[in-house]
Formats: structure tokens, sequence, C-alpha cells
């Protein structure tokens, strides 16, 4: 060939290559790639998607994802993902925007599901106290997170139809686990004297499980971490441990402790020595790193302190 | 021999790299009422700020009582040119003539009963007593012009320098004023004006300072004031030249 | 609970009772000693015009913190507090190093240290978050650390901000004259030897400690408006400076304290609400200062429209009773034809007399009393003088001298006089061939 047709060969055929870009399947060791927001989220994904998937998680052990703040390398992750998953209901207050441009135009062959949004709407805990927006902690709640779970385990099997099957299964075995899970919850919980069953604590995560599980649940701040706790909070939080003789509060990993702090102090009860988990899982190692183990923790947690006995481990 | 209350020694100041003083040399007898005249720009106001330090000098040294101006700060007052100020400042005429006492107190000493007493009299030798509560910006030129004159009283300074003092004040403050430098004469403080009306001058001053970015002459005032000195001054300030031949005709002819 | 009772509710929190009654007095002690340290620096700081650096300091102290914490590991306060500290001197150092060793101004200087500063903060709090686990889940609510939140405050904050007030207050008392003269009058500072750099430092040291030690109670936004607010309204009520750091401590104690109660009965949150009332009551000195309000300058307005309108009678009265007519007790007829008025209007007019002490209206007549009298000879007097001045000195025709002096009759001083009548010769007869009274006086200014 001539030394001028090359180039202008090559001119033609690249935009054709360029434009096959991979539909399925990007270039990371042949696994789809998963980019998820939550800890609890991330942790589905890598369970139901198994060899098949690379999970990358955004909000890691700690992280508030009600205040997180997507980064340069957040952005291109997400823009490179093959499967975007995140909660939705807006839980995740700062990267709204973000996340609503990418569902609106995806990338070509890029999928992407707010796990979360799919939920009966009626289902969902409202209260004037929180706004135009219904409360997102809806994981607590494991027959709703049943849900969640099994919209993650579908947008799996669509991002990725050759391992349909896999998914599907492992999604099935996810759910039946998260079931076992919840039933041993309400068992665990006839322990403990209706009496005893309030918690208290930093910010109000809590509703769900206090709904599914019958317990009384009192944040100091409400459902997002975005406002801070002002007097008439810290009163409040105060005369509700008064009334209700409560003698240990609780405080949560991924919000600061100093308002609890405070209010131990007025109230003269203790907090408890474990951290509760709220927003996000544990550190690598600590039973708390998976969504179950998240959930037991907090559960035991609770039940030590308000004096339950421990029960039989499952 | 005691030494002479300013001396200036081949000063040379400069702004931005011109020169705007050079090689001045001048000796002040005590007791001196010396006026500074010159033409505009001719550095009467660089002379003065030079003297109080408050200028780098290109060359030369000014020595007050032998001593250089950092260790006499007590000994010599400076007023300059009204501007510099911020009238709304929340201060009084009586807390501002105050002020002339803080350089005797030094650090931490607050304004003893002698010192309010001090500023009193300074006060009413400027004949403002009836303003002391008065904030600075509700007075006349004029009556700025003495506060800032009964401050410096209140320094009892024994060298005093002044820029311009008679600037657009009123008759009033004038004839203060003018008895006010012939008081601080008897009383053996030395004083440095620059002034800028030449009729005026070979009356208030019994020496003058002729300046024109050098110095010109400096002695007696009726050995200086000629038309001759005042030529080689004023260089080519036509208008002014002829005022300073009709101000040399009126005091010839003992008009006052 | 209706606010009356949360009202009383806060009161007694104050006293011990109720719930979070610790809480609540500690809230109060922090925002009162907040606001009346930065009143009393804030005086100076705005006299000297420096309240751009507090705005400055309060964000470039961000990357003291994410620093203070990173070295310690955890939010302890007293490395967020020197981490702060050493961040806000060195931002107070750049700026003041941009603008002296180049052209660019200090505005200009403040607002490149602040992004400087706040932008290296912000990367070191991502930096944080994505450093590891033990650090990142300790950092939470670092980001906060600029919004301060009074509600949470320990006894540790307070006795840390009580220190800062002690000091700043016994600096700028022991050298209230040094700092003073510097700010008002540099080059007489200079004359006399005051190393007025160092004051000015000083300041700004200052400003940096009270910064730091209030952002946890206060937070950024709330510190600048502190430092600004009540110093402004301080200004507008009175002259003497002493008076006004003392009225500005007040302010911003106030505005502390009332801040607190309004998050107490309403929840509006401290920090807006501590701005609010600052705000009102600027608005309020800015309308109503007897001097240097809106209000106030309108009172003196009428005051002095007042006072010319009744001078004015005394004068027409004067020349009714030169003409040989009746002095003491005019009618009004009389009155209204030498004014070339209608009988109703200058009836209307005469009334403004009563209470001057002046004279008074009276059985259709003007009274005058013997003071009033002596102002209507001393008004006259000057008048007359004047009118010679404007003839002899301004060269002005006799029938045009008249309009002058009647407005000017009202502002000569007794001095002025005595000088018109030196110049003048103290002459007895004016343009017009009238006698000009003879000086006395007395009778001066209503």
């Amino acid at each position: 060939m001539q030394t001028r047709t090359l180039p202008a060969l090559l001119l033609l055929v690249l935009p054709l290559l360029v434009s096959c870009s991979p539909s399925e399947k990007s270039t990371s060791g042949g696994k789809l790639s998963v980019v998820c927001t939550t800890g609890m989220i991330t942790d589905a994904a890598r369970i139901i998607g198994g060899e098949h998937v690379e999970v990358t998680g955004l909000c890691g052990p700690g992280v508030d994802p009600h205040l997180y703040l997507a980064t340069r390398a957040d952005q291109k992750r997400l823009n490179n993902a093959d499967l975007v998953l995140y909660h939705g209901v807006h839980l995740e207050g700062k990267m709204g925007d973000l996340l609503a441009r990418i569902k609106d135009s995806p990338r070509e062959g890029q999928h992407i599901s707010a796990v979360a949004d799919v939920i009966d709407k009626e289902k969902l805990i409202r209260n004037e106290l929180f706004g135009a927006y219904p409360d997102p902690h809806l994981w607590f709640d494991l027959q709703l997170w049943k849900v969640a779970a099994a919209e993650a385990g579908k947008a799996l099997q669509d991002a990725d139809p050759a391992h349909a099957e896999s998914y599907a299964a492992a999604t099935k075995a996810y759910l039946a686990k998260l079931e076992e899970t919840h039933q041993w919850a309400l068992a665990r919980i006839k322990q403990l004297p209706a009496k005893k069953r309030k918690v208290v604590t930093s910010h109000d995560a809590y509703n769900y499980f206090a709904r599914a599980y019958g317990f009384e649940v009192k944040g100091l701040q409400g459902i997002s971490t975005e406002t801070k706790p002002g007097l008439q909070n810290i009163r409040a939080a105060v005369k509700y441990i008064r009334v209700n003789s409560i003698s240990v509060i609780f405080a949560e990993t991924s919000v600061p402790r100093d308002a609890v702090e405070k209010v131990a102090q007025e109230a003269g009860c203790e907090i408890f020595e474990h951290e509760l988990y709220s927003d996000a899982l544990g550190k690598p190692g600590s039973q708390a790193e998976s969504f179950l183990g998240m959930f037991r923790f907090n559960l035991e947690t609770i039940l030590t302190a308000l004096g339950g006995d421990k029960g039989e481990d499952q | 021999m005691t030494a002479p209350p300013i001396e200036i020694h081949d000063l040379t100041v400069s702004y931005d790299q011109k020169p705007v003083l050079w090689n001045i040399d001048i000796e002040i007898p005590e007791g001196a009422l010396v006026g500074i005249i010159g033409p505009n720009g001719a550095g009467k106001s660089t002379l003065l700020k030079s003297v109080m330090g408050l200028l780098d000098l290109s060359s030369g040294w000014v020595k007050i009582y032998g001593e250089p101006i950092e260790r006499q700060r007590a000994t010599v007052g400076y007023i300059p040119q009204r501007e510099e100020v911020d009238w709304d400042f929340p201060i009084t005429v009586s807390d501002l003539v105050l002020m002339g006492r803080y350089g005797h107190l030094g650090l931490l000493r607050r304004p003893a009963a002698a010192d309010r007493e001090i500023a009193a009299q300074a006060l009413e030798k400027v004949g403002m007593t009836a303003f002391a509560d008065r904030q600075i910006s509700n007075l006349s030129g004029g009556q700025q012009q003495r506060i800032f004159l009964a401050r410096a009283l209140a320094q009892e300074s024994r060298v005093y320098l002044m820029d311009e003092p008679f600037a657009g004040v009123d008759a009033t403050t004038e004839k203060t004023i003018v008895k006010l430098l012939e008081q601080m004469r008897s009383e053996k403080r030395t004083l440095l004006v620059v002034h800028h009306d030449l009729q005026t001058a070979s009356e208030y001053f019994d020496h003058l300072l002729l300046l024109n970015r050098r110095l010109v002459a400096f002695g007696p005032t009726g050995e200086v004031f000629t038309e001759d000195l005042l030529r080689k001054t004023y260089g080519g300030h036509l208008t002014v030249l002829s005022q300073a031949g009709e101000a040399i005709r009126q005091s010839k002819s003992g008009k006052k | 609970m209706s606010f009356v009772e949360l009202t009383g509710e806060f009161f007694s929190s104050l006293l011990g009772h109720g719930d979070a009654a610790q809480a609540t007095i500690n809230a109060v002690l922090g925002a009162c000693l907040a606001g009346l340290t930065c009143g009393v620096l804030g005086s100076f700081i705005t006299l000297r015009r420096m309240s751009l650096f507090a705005d400055m300091l309060g964000h470039a102290v961000l990357p003291g913190v994410a620093a203070g914490f990173i070295i310690a590991g955890s939010k302890s306060t007293p490395a967020l507090l020197l981490g702060s500290l050493a961040a806000g001197l060195l931002a107070a150092l750049l700026t003041r190093a941009i603008s002296s060793h180049s052209r660019i101004k200090e505005d200009a200087s403040l607002g490149i240290t602040l992004s400087l500063f706040y932008a290296v903060g912000i990367w070191l709090l991502s930096w944080i978050t994505r450093a590891g686990p033990e650090l990142s889940s300790q950092a939470s609510g670092l980001n906060h650390y600029l919004f301060g939140n009074p509600a949470i405050i320990q006894v540790i904050d307070l006795v840390f901000l009580a220190s800062a007030a002690v000091v700043i207050g016994a600096v700028l008392g022991l050298f209230f004259k040094e700092v003073s003269a510097s700010i008002f009058d540099p080059s007489f500072a200079d004359s006399i030897g005051l190393p007025r750099n160092l004051f000015d430092n000083l300041l700004l040291i200052l400003l940096t400690l009270v910064i730091v030690v209030s952002l946890k109670i206060l937070g950024v936004i709330l510190v600048a408006a502190l430092l600004v607010i009540p110093p402004a309204t301080a200004y507008l009520l009175t002259d003497k400076l002493k008076r006004m750091v003392l009225l500005s401590a007040a302010l911003g104690a106030l505005a502390g304290f009332g801040g607190v109660y309004l998050d107490f009965v309403f929840g509006i949150g401290v920090g807006p609400a501590i701005v609010c009332l600052s705000f009102l009551g600027l608005m309020g000195a800015f309308l109503g200062a007897p001097h240097h309000g809106i209000l106030g300058r309108y009172l003196s307005h009428r005051k002095l429209a007042l006072k010319t309108l009744r001078e004015n009678l005394l004068t027409s009265a004067w020349r009714i009773g030169e003409r040989g007519g009746e002095l003491l007790a005019i009618p009004i007829g009389d009155l209204a034809n030498e004014r070339g008025e209608e009988p109703s209007a200058t009836r209307l007019l005469a009334r403004h007399m009563n209470g001057s002490g002046w004279g008074r209206l009276e059985n259709d007549r003007l009274i005058l009393t013997s003071l009033g009298q002596e102002r209507a000879r001393t008004l006259m007097r000057g008048h007359r003088l004047w009118e010679i001045f404007l003839q002899r000195e301004a060269s002005l025709a006799p029938d045009h001298v008249h309009a002058g002096a009647e407005e000017i009759e009202h502002f000569l001083d007794a001095e002025t006089v005595r000088e018109l009548e030196e110049l003048l010769d103290n002459p007895e007869t004016d343009p017009h061939g009238k006698a000009i009274p003879p000086g006395s006086g007395e009778g001066e200014t209503r």
C-alpha cells in the first residue's frame, strides 16, 4: 500500500473500532465492573455477584453517605462502571445531581439502578419532621431490604445476562439468609421486656428497625446528619431518657459522638461501650464488615445494653 | 558647650531614587523661631519628616541636642499637615490633646491627674476649652488645627517641628497660633515651621530657612530675606517673585 | 408548649433546674463570653479597618484543623486549637507579606490567602476520608468544625474561651492608649516612638486567637459577624472610644444571650439568631441613635428649624419695637403685617414660641420675656454687623445684604460677633441707617 492510503484507511477504520465499545463487559479481567455507593449495597453486590463481578464501594466503613461528596476519581469510576448501584430515596444527599445525571443519560451499555426506589412508597416512613422526603434508612427492616437486594440481583442479571443464572441463584440464597435473620431477630427481641425496648442514638436512622422489630427509638438529630442538634434536640432527648428511665444510650460509628456525650452527661446515663452502625458497615475484619454481620451486631449490642440475655448464636 | 537643638549634616533624601533634598547642612540655635520657605516641591515637608526620623536618609545624619532622634522622642514634637487622621474616630478634643502626654508615659502607665491638668492647660492656651467634649469632626478647620497644636503643647517638648500650621486657617486661629509661637519662643523652645506665605514669613519668624531641594540660605530674617536670595530660592516662579518683591517692599516700609 | 412556658423553662434552666440545664448554661456562657470578647476586640478591629481579616482567618484555619487532627490522630481539642492557631497566624503573615512586597493591595491579598488556605483545608479533609479506616472513622464531624454548635460545648471549651478573653482583655486594657493611638494617628504614634507595627501585629494575633477559641462555639460566619456588627452599632451610639468598647461588649453579650434564648424557645439555631439580633440592634442605632442615626439627625434638624422659626419671630418683633410699637406684647395683626403674612398663619407660628423661654402666645398677642428681648437684640446686632461686613468686605450693594444677613444671623456665635466688631471698628449704624443694638452677649442658643 502506498503511504498515503494507510493513514487514510486508519482514519476511516478508527471510528468504527471505537464505536464498537464493549457493550456488556469491560476489561476488568473479564468481570463486570460494579460501582456501589453505600456499604450495604456493596456487600449485597459482592455476595450476589460472586466471582463474576469486580465491586467497588464509594462509602467505606465509617463514612456517612448523607454527606459524602464524590471526588474526581469517584466520578471516573462511576462513569466507567458497567453497573452503578445506589440507594436512592435521597440517602446520598450530596451526590444526588451526579447520580441523576448518570441515570438520565448513561454511557452506552452502562446500567444503573436505585435499588431502594422500587420499594412500595406506601411502606416508607414519612413524617412532617423529615420534610419532603421519606426516611431512607430502610435497610434496617430486613423485609424491605429483601426487595432492594432482589432489585440489585435483577440489575446484575440485566447488566450481565451471560451469568444471569448464577446471579439469580445467588439472589435467592441471599434473600433466604435475610429472611432467616429477620425471623431470628423477631425471636430474640421477645426476650427483652417491652418497656426496656427504648433506644436513644445520634440520629434518626432506626425508625424502620423500630417499626419492624417493636422498638421505640429516639434520634438526637433528624434523619440527615447535615443539620446539627440544638438545645431543643438535647433537651428533648434528656427528657425522653428521664421519662422512660433509660440508663443506657448509644453512639453511632459514622456520626460525631459529641452530641450524644452531651446528652449522656446531662441525663446522667451512660453511653454503651460499643457503637451502633447506622449508615455504614464496619472495618474489614470486624463482625460488621458484612451487612448481615452488621445487623446482628447491632441487635446483639442493643439487647445486651438494654438488659436482654445473650441468646444462642445462629 | 551644649549641643544645638537641631543639627543636620549632609542630609540627602530620595524618593524612588530621585533626590528630593540634598547636602543639607544646618545648625539651628536654641530658642529660634525658624520659618522654612520655598516653592512647591522644595522638600520642606520632607525636611521635617527626615528630622523626625520618619524617612530613610540616603546620606547624612540629624542630631537633636547631640543625640539621634530615636533617643530624643520626648524632646521633639511634630505637627504634620492636617489630613492624615480618621475624623470619624470616636475621640473627643480633650482625649486627643491628652495623647500628647503618651510620649512621657511610656508603655503601661495611665495618664494621671497631672497629665490631664497639663492637657487642659494646653487646650486653654489655644482657646478651645469650650470644645473639650466635642468629637473631633464637629470642628472647623482652624479649630482642628488648634487642637493639634494643643496636643503638641501638651507634649512639653523643647523642639517643635510644624508643617504649615497656618494653611487654610481663619483669622482668629492665625492670631492664636502666632501668639502661641511667641510664647513658646519666650520659653526658650526651638521652633521649625514650614510656611507658605512670604509676606507674613518676614513678620512671624526671627530666622528663615530658604529651601529649594538644597539649602539656599539660613540665618536671621533681616539678613536672609533679600530679593537676591529669594530669587535664588524661587527660581523661575515669576508670580511668586513679584509677591516676594512686594513683600520686601512692605517689610522695608514697616507696614505690619 | 407555649412560648411563655418555654421562657420560664429557659430561665429555670439557667438556675440549674430542668432537663439539660447544664447544656443551656454552657451555651449561654459560651455565647455571651464569645460575644463580649468579639465585641471588645472587634471595636479595635473595625476602627483599624481589619474586619476582612476576620473572615479570612475564619476560613484559613481549616487546614490547621485538619493538620492537627492528622498529627494527633483524633479530634483532641488542644491539637485542633493549636493547629488552627498555627494556620491562622501563617495566613495572617502571608497576607501581610503579599501586600507589603508587591503592588497587590490588602483586599486582594486577603482573597488570595483565604482561597489558598481553605482549598488546602478541603483537600486535607478529603485526603482524610480516604486515609484508611483508623483515621477516617474518627474524622466524622471534622468538616463541621468551622460551623460550631453552642448546644454541645463542654467545660474545656469554655475554659479556653475564658482564658482567651482574659488575655485579650488584659492586653487591650494595658495597652489601650498605645493601640488607640496607633489606629487613630499612625504618624503621631511614629513621631513619639510608639512601636506601631508591633501593636498592629498584636491586634492580628489577638484576632486569630479569638477566632480559634470561638469557632467551636459559634462557627466562622458568626464570629466574623460578632466582630463587626456590635462594634458598628456601638460606633453609631457614642463618640468616646472607651464607651464604644464597653457598649460593643455589652451588645455582643446580649446578642449571645438572646440567640441562645431564641434557639431554646423556637429552635431556630443559635447562630442565625445571634446574627439577626445583632443586626436588629444595628438597625435600631442606624435609625434612632441621637447624633448619628437617621431619626436623631432628623430630630436635630427639626430642632434647628424650630429655633430658626422662633428667632425670626423675635427679629420681626424687634423691628416693630424699633418703630415705636409695643415690644413686650405685640398684637398678632401687627406681627402679621410686619412679616407680610395672613394673621392666621402668624398665629400658628406664634404658638411655637410657647415653651421656648423667650415668649408665648397670649390673648392673641406675642408676649416676650426679658430673655426673649435679649435674644432679639443679639440677633439684630449680629444681623446688622453682618450687613456692614458684606457691604464693606464683599462690596455688596446695601439692598443686597439683607437676605444674606437674614440667613446667617442664626448662626453667628459670640466669638464671631466679637470678631466682626473688631474687624469693622464697632460701627453704630447699619447700611440702612438703622441703629445697631449695643452688645451684651446674652440670650444665646435655645
